[in-house]
């Protein structure tokens, strides 16, 4: 596959910012999801201290 | 995984923990459909098996798992050792929701802190597995490694893993297997890079030829400008034969041979050989592992020799009634003379 300069420069601008995204939204991403899902039922709900202790 | 693989991505290390972190938050293990009768029902499935066969003519075959489960019953046995100290907080906020914080102290890897979060979907084909699963973990400089398991359907199930470090793209790698009724399809994808166009595809396809045995093929194809040839593509054999507890599996391909034999020799004692023959590196290495299960006493003791004459051990206890589990790993050379000590506490 032949790119030209100008459309690598582009696309090299686009993966860097996937890549950043991915690379810093990745755990957020997971802590997001896990706290959506939200606590057992009959348990206390969760809080950003929850991660550290009870 | 093929070799190559390995080799040129460096991502095997992560995808290995990000199973033993697995299995250590209890998740899900890859599905392991093959004809595992080891155990203790062992004889017993066998018979059933033997009447069962009998009257639906042996249309029977099962799925084989994946060629990279190929050798992990050897390989299972085997001590995997560590250095240093590592203390590890394990926190279940939910059934679907963990997160663990690892202290590790060593003069070998980066010493420091890392966070670990793991996602477990609800999506389950199985019940002792959900879907997705998302493991990540990070530490304080921003270095990565990401897992991301998918299953699509019963028989497609995908997965992604990266590594990151210093701000940049260590090793990728997306994959995919297929599992039909007796045979699963595996397609890897490593590192590929558009602008460099360099990267590794690797196929993978075993198959269920009789009961007891499973043959496959592996395609590695590699392409690149450090490449010699710019493009590089190595085709291996491998196959596997399960009698009763003991499995005879190897690999063969012009960059060497790779044979395994696993035997449970009882509920207590496995054992695993292995010898790894590189054409490349002119070399073999045999090992000779064990694994002492002592449920009564919560321990496990794995022990392994091989042929450079490196001896390993690695004990586990779990200290009921509290939730602790210590690790105390040797790994010693007399012929280097050196010795590598380390152990470990895991809290949760």
């Amino acid at each position: 596959m032949v790119l030209s300069e100008g459309v690598k420069e582009r696309l090299g601008v686009v993966v860097d910012i996937v890549q950043t995204t991915f690379h810093w939204g990745f755990v957020p991403m997971v802590l997001y999801l896990g706290f959506s899902k939200g606590a057992e039922p009959g348990m206390p709900p969760l809080s950003l201290l929850s991660l550290l202790w009870q | 995984m093929g070799n190559v693989v390995a080799a040129s991505s460096g991502i095997e290390p992560t995808a290995a923990r990000s199973n033993s972190v697995a299995a250590s938050l209890g998740l899900p293990e890859p599905a392991q459909l093959s004809s595992s009768r080891s155990g203790t029902d062992g004889a017993a499935a066998t018979l059933i098996a033997a009447d069962v066969g009998d009257a639906s003519k042996e249309h029977t075959l099962e799925n084989p798992g994946t060629v990279e489960e190929l050798h992990k019953k050897c390989k299972d046995v085997q001590a995997i050792t560590f250095e240093g100290a590592k203390i590890m907080l394990n926190k279940g906020l939910s059934n679907h929701f963990q997160v663990s914080h690892t202290i590790n102290l060593s003069t070998t890897v980066p010493s420091g802190y890392r966070f670990g979060a793991t996602y477990v979907g609800t999506k389950q084909y199985s019940p002792t597995e959900a879907f997705p699963v998302l493991l990540g973990d990070i530490d304080p400089s921003g270095n990565l490694n990401a897992n991301v398991i998918h299953q699509f359907s019963s028989r497609l199930r995908c997965k992604f893993a990266s590594q990151i470090q210093e701000s940049k793209v260590m090793a990728t790698q997306l994959s995919t297997d297929y599992r039909g009724n007796d045979f699963t399809a595996s397609i890897t994808l490593g590192n590929p890079s558009i602008f460099t166009n360099s990267g590794v595809i690797v196929g993978q396809y075993l198959q269920s030829v009789t009961q007891r045995t499973a043959l496959g093929a592996e395609v590695a194809y590699q392409y690149g400008p450090n490449v010699p040839g710019r493009q590089i593509a190595i085709v291996s054999a491998l196959g596997r034969y399960t009698n009763g507890d003991s499995i005879w599996s190897g690999t063969l391909g012009p960059s060497g041979l790779h044979l395994c034999y696993y035997q449970k020799a009882s509920e207590q004692l496995q054992i695993g050989v292995e010898v790894e023959t590189s054409l490349r590196m002119q070399e073999s290495v045999a090992t000779i592992a064990y694994q002492i299960d002592l449920p009564k006493a919560d321990l496990v003791f794995k022990g392994s020799i091989d042929s450079n004459w490196h001896i390993s051990g690695v004990l586990e206890k779990r200290l009921q009634p509290l939730p602790f589990s210590f690790t105390l790993s040797g790994r010693m050379n007399h012929v280097k003379n050196n010795f590598k000590l380390g152990c470990g506490l895991m809290i949760g």
